[in-house]
């Protein structure tokens, strides 16, 4: 398949795909109808409001602007110029995990997150919700303070009714449960064990939303030991994925990007290429990096497992229709022993993990593609059976006290815990969380939590490496940590969280040194010292699960969302208004279906449903997914919890109610009824679509073709000679900033859209506006698909402004408003513009945002000190774009300058650079040949976006490459 | 504190700067020069390449109460922009507020070789807006 005849064939909808010419006509204008109208406003009280305007124009004109004032330290800290950032190391847990992070600080405020560079697993990099966290500390629903009853109170008042509970039981007998997600803080783990030994009634139980029991029982399953396995991406060359997202919902998912991507990047495109196959229940972004996916119901992974694994050892099994599958990846694993890697995920049982480390027994994987340690969590336990006893006691009226420490666990445990109901039971119950949710009104005290950048506490990463995590702010209100909660159970009043958790590590560490090594292990934001021990295995025999018949029946998968984690707040509106990797619906998480199912029930996107299995119903909009398995529904876990009562409108549906505790990620015997309503669902996949008919937006080939023809995509692209402008009339005498984009190596995670977002003061927008086609954030990740709306390949392209040499936006100006610079930046001036919107219309990429009203203001009055200082928050009636971080290269010239030397490459990256775990994103010095952008621009792979417009962008795409296994793909 | 704690210790007018000291409270100063908050400003670059407390700032040494000097127009930034060879002098006098030049535009084309000041660059937009 030749670059000319594929890209014809990529559609972005299902709607395009059954209807080209309806769908191009719809996505033509660059405005959507009526986008342009204020509603309910027409021209003739436009001319009535203008005249009064204009009348009143005179009055407020020569009045000098008020004198501000400027309020200076008394006492200036140590080191801090004003105007010049701090950054300070510390890290975030994301389900007990850390991932060590370096935030930027401006005169006492956190303004943006970054990986630290110097934290083996992340290097640098974060995901989604590492970026989204900090909106968490600047928002306003944020619970405040101390409540007793619903009503405000003090620390102080929790502390003497928390005391006086302990001591109603006679002397240390009382039955204290405390409850908490997963925990790999060495800290709190010693602060819990010495509670649990001072009241020998005490106990304490852990659950998380998404917990990951099936891993760890997978593991006791196969080796008789819970242990925690470790891949190397980075070396498997081939890569079976049994229903497991490791590229986005893994703990370790940053890490296995790097890995994974490593030999996907256009730099090492002449060399070896891995392949990775996805069994999977839902389109997931690991299965949208497959070069073979294969959707079937989660059920029936266990099969695929099993057949696999029997075939693997030789045995005759197999699966109706799919033979071919079993036998390609069969002999791609098999010529490929050491090489490669099984991997099942969360929500797959224990049966398919044990599965898997068989398989990667057989093939002599451990020891090379994985291996084992003990967990980083402290004591990681099965959290169902550990919520479950909890439950019973509480059933039992055997807790005097209960302390939930953090989560939701009232929202997130499936109904036939009957957590709810039986919580009231305990004597005295306390919930710390950073907002007021379900559990916090089931309990009579609520204390607010500490977000992480205003705590001081540790934990360990997937490998075991220790962060000390430290505040940047002080707590904003009347927050706690879970350290201060426990230390007032322990020893009322308490200490601090700084005394807590130094006072630990000065008790592990010799005590001359200890002062020198707390001051290195802040700085650098780990503490060094060995990660975990790899663990010899003794592999158990399985007894393999008979291949069961296949059962046309609706089953039900339930799945972490993709803009949800535990970790942060499920109300965090960047994550809410964030496009979905797959479907691009923002703010709602509607039932995932297939076109086949939709098609048989005649359901479009939008109506409601009525899921019901057995006497338990749920109501919710449908969304027909391309890749959905037929007979699957995939719902999203997560969504849908209220805070503070009714003050914030609720977004997103609660799935919960149909799940089980039996089984957590999946419900079978699933009816589906139409309701006849709709319900409006908004995706941003249309908007901003480029009309991609003959244009060669997404250029791609296989691998194998690329071996034979290095020039491939550069054939039938066609850059215009004729032109009215004069290519060369500008001589570059300095910098000449440019980016190239892989798109081998993007796997559509969206980090770049947040970091972005971040950085340059994005405002977030709301449902109906999005609607209307004005969300604002400057880069989006387009997703491609091709083939069958049964299974498609998916391809994401992220988009952000070009900075066209030629560009069509800077001819159109009236006011000169957009224009290019020294260094060939396409420039937007704030200041200039009048809102034409002339740019916009004429941008080929549409990459333009145009603030149609005041989004900045918006997000209230607290989200200001988390503002980007160095970037100008947009007003209403003004355009903005991609800038390529104009003001980071501004803070890297004046640096090295005042230096005497050029900016080195690498020294400046830009916000998407610099977040992304793909390392997809490179920019750099196009005049430096040796530069590592001007290296890839000179790569065969790379191509202009509509080059044959003789824009001549400088943001350069390398074309995909994927590597199809012959067996497969011939049909 | 910092100067006034060595120079004029027991000066009237001085008396809130003492005491903000003192009773650890801030102080309100009024903002003198202010540029709007679409501009941005850096001062380290300047006065690398340059630019003297007295070119922008005026004489403060003889300002009682200190004034605007400059109505901080972009017309004024943009004098300096465009020919930076007439204002700027040897970084040593960059503090001086009493230095003069005898021939300002022929030490200024020498310093604005000598400190690489890109002027081509200089009056780009990305400068100063973001």
């Amino acid at each position: 398949m030749n670059a000319d005849s594929s890209s014809r064939n990529f559609w972005r909808d299902l709607e395009e795909l059954a209807a080209p010419n309806k769908f191009r006509a719809r996505i033509r204008d660059e405005f959507l109808p009526g986008t342009s109208q204020p509603a309910r406003f027409d021209r003739r009280n436009f001319l009535k409001v203008m005249g009064a305007s204009l009348a009143l124009a005179g009055l407020p004109a020569c009045t000098r602007q008020p004198t501000g004032k400027i309020i200076p330290y008394v006492k200036q800290p140590e080191n801090l110029v004003p105007g010049r950032p701090e950054f300070f190391a510390t890290a975030m847990t994301l389900s007990g995990f850390a991932t060590g992070l370096l935030v930027e600080s401006h005169e006492g405020h956190p303004t943006k997150i970054e990986g630290n560079p110097a934290q083996p697993v992340s290097l640098g990099a974060t995901n989604i919700f590492h970026q989204a966290a900090l909106l968490d500390l600047y928002d306003a629903g944020r619970s405040q303070a101390v409540l007793n009853l619903n009503e405000p109170s003090t620390w102080n008042q929790f502390v003497a009714a928390l005391t006086a509970a302990l001591e109603s039981a006679a002397e240390k007998s009382c039955r204290l449960r405390i409850l908490t997600g997963s925990v790999s803080s060495p800290t709190l783990y010693h602060q819990i064990a010495s509670l649990l030994k001072e009241y020998p009634q005490a106990r304490w139980h852990q659950f998380d939303g998404a917990c990951r029991d099936n891993v760890l029982a997978g593991a006791l399953l196969a080796f008789g030991e819970p242990i925690e396995t470790h891949y190397r991406f980075d070396q498997a060359k081939v890569v079976v994925s049994l229903d497991s997202d490791f590229l986005h919902t893994h703990p370790n998912s940053i890490c296995y990007t790097r890995d994974f991507t490593g030999w996907r990047r256009a730099s090492v495109a002449g060399l070896e290429r891995n392949r990775l196959y996805v069994i999977e229940s839902s389109p997931s972004i690991t299965g949208s990096n497959a070069d073979h996916r294969l959707p079937v119901k989660a059920s029936e992974v266990a099969d695929f497992a099993a057949a696999l694994a029997g075939q693997i050892d030789g045995a005759d099994v197999t699966i109706p229709g799919q033979e071919r599958w079993l036998s390609a990846v069969k002999a791609d694993l098999l010529e490929n022993r050491g090489r490669s890697i099984v991997v099942a995920g969360e929500n797959q049982p224990p049966i398919v993990h044990a599965l898997a480390h068989q398989i990667n027994h057989r093939l002599g994987n451990i020891g090379h593609t994985i291996s084992f340690t003990s967990s980083a969590l402290v004591n990681p336990v099965n959290q169902i059976a550990s919520f479950k006893e909890l439950c019973d006691a509480l059933d039992d009226h055997e807790v005097d006290v209960l302390l939930i420490l953090g989560g939701n666990p009232a929202f997130d445990a499936p109904p036939d815990f009957e957590f709810q109901q039986k919580i009231t039971k305990a004597g005295f119950r306390a919930h710390l969380s950073s907002s007021v949710n379900e559990t916090s009104r089931l309990c009579e005290w609520h204390i607010p939590e500490n977000h992480f950048l205003e705590s001081w506490s540790d934990a360990r990463t997937f490998d075991g490496t220790v962060s000390i995590i430290q505040p940047l702010i002080i707590p904003m209100y009347d927050g706690k940590t879970v350290h201060e909660v426990l230390d007032a159970v322990a020893n009322a009043p308490g200490r601090t969280d700084y005394e807590i958790v130094r006072a630990y590590w000065n008790n592990q560490d010799v005590p001359d040194l200890f002062e020198a090594r707390w001051q290195r292990a802040l700085r650098d934001g780990l503490i060094e010292g060995p990660t975990l021990p790899a663990k010899a295995v003794q592999l158990r025999p399985l007894d393999i699960p008979p291949i069961k018949a296949e059962s046309k029946g609706l089953e039900i998968t339930f799945r972490p969302d993709p803009n949800f984690s535990p970790g942060v707040s499920p109300y965090n509106e960047w994550l809410r208004e964030l496009p979905q990797p797959v479907t691009k619906v923002v703010w709602d998480n509607p039932a995932l279906v297939s076109p086949v199912l939709a098609k048989e029930n005649s359901l479009v996107n939008g109506d409601l449903i009525t899921l019901s299995v057995g006497d338990r119903r749920l109501r919710l909009p449908v969304w027909v997914t391309p890749g959905q398995p037929e007979r699957s529904i995939a719902l999203h876990l997560g969504n849908g919890s209220i805070r503070n009562a009714s003050a914030d409108a609720k977004s997103g549906f609660d799935v919960n109610p149909l799940r089980s505790s039996t089984d957590l990620w999946a419900a079978e015997n699933v009816h589906l009824k139409k309701s006849g309503e709709n319900y409006p669902l908004v995706t941003t996949q249309t908007l901003h679509a480029i009309d991609s008919e003959e244009r060669q937006i997404f250029r791609e080939g296989t691998f194998a073709e690329f071996q034979t023809d290095a020039d491939f995509v550069q054939k039938n692209s066609s850059s215009p000679t004729e032109t009215l402008f004069q290519p060369e009339e500008f001589k570059y005498d300095g910098y000449r900033w440019g980016m190239t984009i892989d798109l081998s190596a993007c796997i559509g995670c969206n980090a770049c859209i947040l970091a972005c977002q971040s950085e340059n003061n994005i405002p977030v927008v709301g449902k109906t506006e999005v609607a209307r086609g004005r969300y604002m954030h400057w880069i989006r990740v387009d997703t491609y698909f091709r083939g069958p709306p049964d299974n498609p390949e998916m391809n994401h392209q992220p988009v952000p402004c070009m900075h066209c040499e030629n560009a069509p936006c800077e001819l159109v100006c009236p006011v000169g408003a957009t224009v290019h610079d020294k260094e060939g930046l396409n420039l937007q001036v704030y200041n200039r513009c009048i809102g034409t919107r002339y740019c916009s219309n004429n941008c080929p990429y549409k990459v333009r945002r145009f603030n149609f009203f005041q989004y900045a203001d918006y997000g209230g009055a607290s989200l200001k000190p988390m503002w980007n200082p160095n970037v100008t928050v947009r007003g209403r009636g003004v355009m903005e774009k991609c800038t390529y971080c104009v003001q980071r290269i501004s803070a890297a010239r004046i640096n090295s300058e005042e230096g005497n030397r050029k900016i080195t490459d690498g020294e400046l990256k830009t916000a998407c650079q610099q977040v992304c775990p793909a390392q997809a994103i490179v920019f750099g010095d196009l005049s430096d040949p040796q530069s590592q952008v001007s290296k890839l621009k000179a790569h065969s792979l790379n191509y202009s976006m509509l080059g044959e417009l003789n824009t001549r962008p400088r943001t350069t795409y390398l074309a995909k490459l994927r590597n199809p296994n012959p067996d497969l793909s011939a049909t | 504190m910092t100067c006034h704690s060595q120079v004029w210790k027991n000066a009237k007018l001085l008396a809130p700067v003492r005491d903000s000291f003192a009773n650890d409270e801030r102080l309100n100063w009024s903002r003198v020069n202010s540029t709007p908050d679409f501009v941005f400003f850096n001062h380290s670059i300047h006065i690398d390449k340059g630019v003297g407390c007295v070119t922008c700032h005026g004489q403060l040494d003889q300002m009682p109460l200190t004034w605007e000097s400059h109505a901080l127009y972009m017309k004024w930034c943009i004098d300096c922009h465009r020919a930076p060879e007439k204002f700027i002098r040897p970084r040593e006098e960059v503090f001086n507020l009493n230095w003069q030049s005898t021939n300002q535009l022929v030490l200024g084309k020498k310093l604005v070789a000598e400190y690489r000041v890109q002027i081509t660059q200089l009056t780009d937009c990305s400068m100063c807006h973001r």
